[in-house]
């Protein structure tokens, strides 16, 4: 089970579209605020949050395969929870283990990176002049790796021989706000 | 030329770009999914206001958020200025503006001087 003692502050399980990206963002913008989060965190937490739901967008919009359901293919999953020490943005969704590999190679580059390398690597991919088929920088991992400061999670649960569940884990430290 | 104005959303930042007065301003957030819809009319005014323009350009970018998609386009909308700063030989100033204590965005915007060698001052904005 993933973090069992982390309490749910935003949910959704669904198909992902521009609107309801929008929706979920307010939605955990307003918990954010409501629940008294300082605006660092609060700010890390909304920037994270877009990161990770538009990768969900951009990844999982055109997701086929042949014998199933688009919809089924589609679903998602976003929790936005907390525990004493740390605020996570959790997606999940359905993936090729072929995808899978080319993920994990950025993850574990992006996890293996000094604070210094990562803003080596920022600045890189920055000025490269590329953007992805799908409008990504590939800037995502990078910033959010920066921006928690804790190494990226994630499990994979293959379901059969073509498909897997990639669940993607954030974490934000809540005591260190700044003063 | 037309004055480029567009207001903000959730999403998008508001722009107000005056050739007559050289003023440019990039404020709010910017977390478009297609960034590139977005940007590129602000990329094709800044190619026209190249030709035409004044001794001075200010640009003053108060960004709340920005996603990763937009980060790629507001170098080049300051790719743009440096473009006329080096190659019509005009003077281009960037305000970088933050929120109190959003060291991070601080940071970025020395991010982008470094990259792009324009000026850049900096503005903490109070809450």
């Amino acid at each position: 089970m993933l973090i069992p003692t982390a309490q749910e502050i935003v949910h959704f399980s669904g198909l992902i579209d521009s609107l309801n990206v929008v929706e979920i963002l307010n939605d955990v913008e307003s918990k954010a605020q409501a629940g008294g989060i300082g605006n660092s965190t609060r700010k890390k937490i909304f920037n994270i949050a877009v990161e990770a739901l538009q990768n969900l967008y951009h990844h999982t919009s055109d997701f086929t395969v042949e014998g199933k359901s688009d919809d089924e293919m589609r679903k998602v999953q976003f929790s936005f929870r907390e525990d004493e020490s740390y605020y996570y943005i959790i997606t999940s969704n359905l993936l090729f283990p072929k995808h899978f590999k080319i993920i994990e190679e950025k993850l574990n580059f992006v996890n293996n990176l000094s604070v210094e390398e990562l803003k080596e690597l920022y600045r890189k991919v920055l000025t490269n002049n590329q953007l992805s088929n799908k409008g990504g920088a590939g800037l995502g991992f990078i910033d959010m790796r920066r921006k928690s400061g804790y190494e990226l999670e994630y499990f994979y649960d293959p379901i059969d021989q073509e498909l897997a569940k990639f669940t993607f884990i954030v974490k934000i430290n809540k005591n260190k706000e700044k003063e | 030329m037309k004055e480029l104005v567009l207001n903000g959303t959730k999403q998008t930042p508001s722009v107000n770009f005056n050739a007559a007065s050289g003023m440019l301003e990039l404020s709010g957030r910017s977390i478009p999914e297609n960034s590139f819809e977005f940007y590129n009319p602000l990329i094709e005014w800044l190619n026209e206001y190249t030709a035409v323009a004044l001794d001075l350009t200010k640009i003053k970018v108060y960004l709340e958020y920005f996603n990763t998609s937009s980060s790629k386009y507001i170098l080049e909308v300051l790719k743009k200025l440096k473009e006329i700063n080096e190659i019509a030989g005009k003077e281009v100033s960037v305000e970088w503006c933050y929120d109190e204590g959003d060291d991070e965005m601080m940071e970025t915007g020395e991010d982008y001087e470094d990259v792009t060698g324009l000026q850049f001052t900096y503005t903490e904005m109070e809450e």
